[in-house]
């Protein structure tokens, strides 16, 4: 579905992302793990070509990131980026406008369970609350790759439950995620495969299963094993 | 592009309105000046106040274009629109239309206006209507139309040298956005890229204008008839005679072919900071 082949990135001399080379496959979710300013954040901006490489290709379906794969990746970035004036009935306007697959009824559904008013204003909103408006007009839309980038930034600890169980609910064997999150707990039981990103490089990146029965441990105790450097992987 | 576009003026409705507003207040002021003052004297305060405005408002529209430009190239905003699937060319051809609709309507707006207001103003005071036949004469001689005419030209071409400038401004931001993104000094640089990029076009096309117009004259041997019939008037001549010599001479269809060389090569101007604009998107683009 998604290869990315010896991606580089370069902000003036600072190296965010060097020589990644990774495979994203079709019905698979995929944990993106990594310390802050691992560069999971430029991958994935990348990915939704929001930002190009210093060097190295991405492929989405065979083809370079444009208009195409722009129709079928979902972005949910970790920082606000409505426009001001946009109350949350706004934002869908807007996604509905743009992108064929926006589901309104399904907009709409999403944000009575997440206790969102359409009146309220998208910019105005604390960093939970705007997380929640970030998940819900993303998973509204019917894509063929999510990635959520921090989506349970600043939720708090009784809804991110809730937040978690729709993502759950929007997963089937049509569509991929690349959930990156520093609350490895809270993706253990939902990830295929897992990623491990550390200054820019990948790690490793294996099955969640394998990673289990080789290490004997959680992924949440291998990535404290990785980051900590602890152990050979 | 018409999708985005639409948000291009949603998002910035409110300072469009503000604006507005100021333009059709101070309109309404020199207005009411007109149709209850006696004496011409008592509209020079509304009439500053129009004109100070009006050009203000063109300015402002400019640089507020130009700010957003910048800020949505260069934070989270972007992700708006660099998001959807949405080509470079589109994203940047909104933005480029939208400051062409904007300052050609405020232009314009205030243009009418001014006309209106000059309209009353001679057919209140006679006297004024006089002087006006001079500046007809000249018209006519140097131009070989109508005064009104004359003025329309001038309020296009006012236009056009707004909208090559915010060309050139969107260009510099887009370079600075991209290029020089993480460059220490990319503010101090998009200035110099935008003072050099307009001195540097500037002189080209004045040095080309000027190499196709001397041609031109040459061809129609312009300063030849024109120093001719100056070398043939009486000593006594006035400056209505000095006209009519002009009249004579082939000065005005030499204004209009520079006109259209003028209006040729701002259009040429206007692609290349758009196409380069969508190139460097393209390829640099780094929210």
């Amino acid at each position: 579905m998604l290869k990315c082949e010896s991606l580089t990135k370069k902000y003036g001399s600072k190296l965010a992302v060097h020589n990644l080379t990774l495979n994203i496959e079709k019905g698979k979710v995929y944990a993106l793990l990594g310390s802050n300013g691992s560069g999971k954040t430029t991958l994935m901006k990348m990915i939704a070509g929001l930002t190009h490489p210093t060097s190295g290709t991405i492929l989405y379906e065979n083809q370079p990131i444009g208009i195409a794969s722009k129709k079928e990746i979902a972005y949910m970035p970790t920082d606000s980026f409505f426009y001001k004036y946009m109350s949350i009935k706004d934002v869908g306007k807007y996604y509905k406008d743009f992108f064929q697959d926006f589901d309104e009824e399904k907009y709409k559904e999403l944000l009575e369970r997440m206790e969102l008013s359409e009146k309220l204003k998208a910019s105005s909103l604390s960093t939970g609350l705007g997380a929640k408006l970030k998940l819900c007009v993303t998973l509204a839309r019917k894509a063929k790759l999510y990635m959520l980038d921090e989506p349970l930034n600043g939720i708090d600890i009784i809804a991110r439950e809730q937040v978690m169980n729709t993502i759950l609910e929007a997963m089937n064997e049509e569509n991929s995620f690349i959930i990156s999150s520093h609350l490895v707990d809270e993706l253990e039981t939902v990830i295929d495969e897992a990623i491990f990103i550390k200054n820019g490089v990948l790690e490793l990146n294996r099955s969640a299963e394998e990673l289990r029965a080789q290490y004997n441990n959680s992924i949440s105790e291998i990535y404290k094993m990785i980051y900590l450097g602890k152990g050979e992987f | 592009m018409l999708r985005l576009l639409k948000y291009e003026f949603r998002k910035r409705i409110a300072t469009l309105s503000v604006v507005l507003a100021i333009l059709l207040l101070t309109q309404g002021w020199a207005l009411f000046c007109l149709c209850t003052k006696e004496h011409a004297d008592q509209l020079v305060l509304p009439f500053t106040f129009l004109i100070i405005f009006g050009f203000l408002g063109t300015v402002f529209l400019f640089f507020d274009g130009v700010s957003t430009f910048s800020s949505e190239f260069s934070d989270k905003k972007g992700y708006m629109m660099f998001l959807t699937p949405n080509s470079p060319g589109a994203i940047v051809g909104a933005k480029f239309l939208y400051a062409v609709i904007t300052v050609v309507g405020g232009y314009s707006l205030f243009h009418l206006f001014a006309y209106w207001d000059y309209s009353l103003f001679i057919n209140k005071w006679e006297n004024v209507k006089e002087g006006t036949k001079v500046l007809e004469q000249i018209a006519r001689a140097m131009f070989g139309m109508s005064l009104g005419n004359v003025t329309l030209y001038g309020m296009v071409f006012g236009i056009i040298r707004m909208l090559t400038l915010i060309a050139f401004g969107y260009l510099a931001v887009t370079i600075s956005t991209t290029v020089l993104a993480n460059h220490k000094y990319k503010v101090f640089l998009t200035i110099a890229v935008f003072v050099g990029v307009l001195v540097l076009v500037g002189v080209l096309t004045s040095a080309a204008t000027n190499f196709l117009m001397e041609t031109l004259t040459d061809q129609i041997g312009l300063s030849q008839s024109l120093e001719t019939g100056m070398t043939a008037l009486p000593e006594e001549s006035n400056f209505f005679d000095i006209l009519k010599v002009i009249e004579k001479t082939k000065m005005a269809e030499a204004m209009h072919v520079g006109m259209v060389i003028d209006v040729g090569f701002s259009v040429l101007q206007w692609a290349a900071a758009y196409f380069l604009s969508v190139v460097l998107v393209k390829k640099k683009v780094s929210l």
